[in-house]
């Protein structure tokens, strides 16, 4: 548990939300899922997100968080090509986005502060 | 290390500062390139064959190498002298750090796809469970390679690179890798049901 209140602990919190988000619109395709619930959990991500930051802001080791960033950023903007390519639109398309652009922004921040908490 | 002294300092030679080398070598890129290339061209071409290929043989190797990780390079690390352990790691964690997600990667793509295609995900409930189950696991694996595999495999290679690595920290990193390539290779195993399930529906 004490893991979980550090930085990158923070951060995969979120991730998990994210992650969990994408899950329950993917789950519904090629049907409009409900999004209250992904809405609620992207919701959630951000706001550990931010916490992981803000928290995590002096740990980030830039050099191994930028190129995360741009594997993230590739593996992510895969995923939403698919998505899109696949005939998602509007609201859906717009949660998914916002949860894979979290997901993108969660890898570096995990993976940066990760050896700082050890 | 020891800082020197500021006589000794100046009495030494210039050294050209230590220039600081990539964690995965550039030219290691070209295989995720060449494979989302793959991806790319697979999924414009709309085509059954070249997703499945894509699918199956990402999918194998992804399994496979888990596995073989989780439950026979890993139980054979644990009983290296550690500078033999530090030598295999050094060599072999920047190429699983390129392999491993780009396989991640193109099995998740090439599947949904797929899945797409084939008419898989309109599949009603009950048996709809099953591609849920699918998704979860995937979920699991992709959290447990990226939040605890990945900065572990990165935390290693940073500590082996020093000139005198925390061997304790290195152990620590290590436990918690071996745990998580169980959990891996468990998840593997729960793949394999489901895939060859929604498979045969």
């Amino acid at each position: 548990m004490s893991f979980l209140r550090t930085p990158p602990g923070t951060a995969l919190v979120s991730l998990a939300c994210a992650a969990a988000g994408v899950i329950v619109v993917a789950s519904y395709v090629p049907r409009h899922a409900p999004l209250p619930a992904p809405l609620v959990l992207v919701v959630l991500a951000g706001l550990f997100w931010a916490g992981a930051a803000w928290r995590g802001r002096r740990l980030v080791a830039g050099n191994i968080a930028r190129p995360t960033l741009i594997a993230a950023a590739i593996a992510v903007a895969f995923l939403e090509l698919v998505f899109a390519y696949d005939g998602t639109r509007g609201a859906p398309l717009a949660l998914l986005t916002i949860a894979l652009v979290l997901v993108a922004l969660d890898l570096p921040l995990l993976i940066s502060t990760y050896g700082a908490t050890l | 290390m020891e800082d020197s002294g500021p006589v000794e300092s100046a009495l030494a030679p210039p050294v050209a500062a230590p220039r600081a080398e990539p964690l995965v070598p550039t030219r290691l890129l070209a295989v995720p390139a060449a494979a989302l290339a793959l991806l790319l061209a697979a999924i414009f071409s709309n085509t059954l064959w070249p997703l499945d290929f894509l699918h199956v043989a990402g999918g194998g190797l992804w399994t496979g190498i888990d596995l073989f990780m989780g439950f026979v390079v890993g139980p054979i690390m644990r009983r290296l002298e550690p500078p033999v352990r530090g030598a295999v790691m050094r060599r072999l964690m920047p190429k699983m750090m390129v392999v491993m997600p780009t396989l991640a990667l193109t099995t998740m793509t090439a599947g949904w796809q797929l899945a797409r295609k084939l008419g898989i995900l309109d599949t009603p409930y009950p048996r709809h469970w099953w591609l849920v189950a699918s998704f979860v696991i995937v979920a699991v694996l992709a959290l447990t390679a990226f939040a605890v595999l990945l900065p572990a495999n990165v935390g290693v290679l940073l500590e082996l690179r020093k000139e005198q690595p925390d061997g304790q920290r290195i152990q620590r990193l290590m436990s918690r890798y071996t745990v998580c390539t169980a959990i891996q290779g468990c998840m593997q195993i729960a793949t394999l049901v489901v895939m060859t399930r929604i498979a045969t529906f």
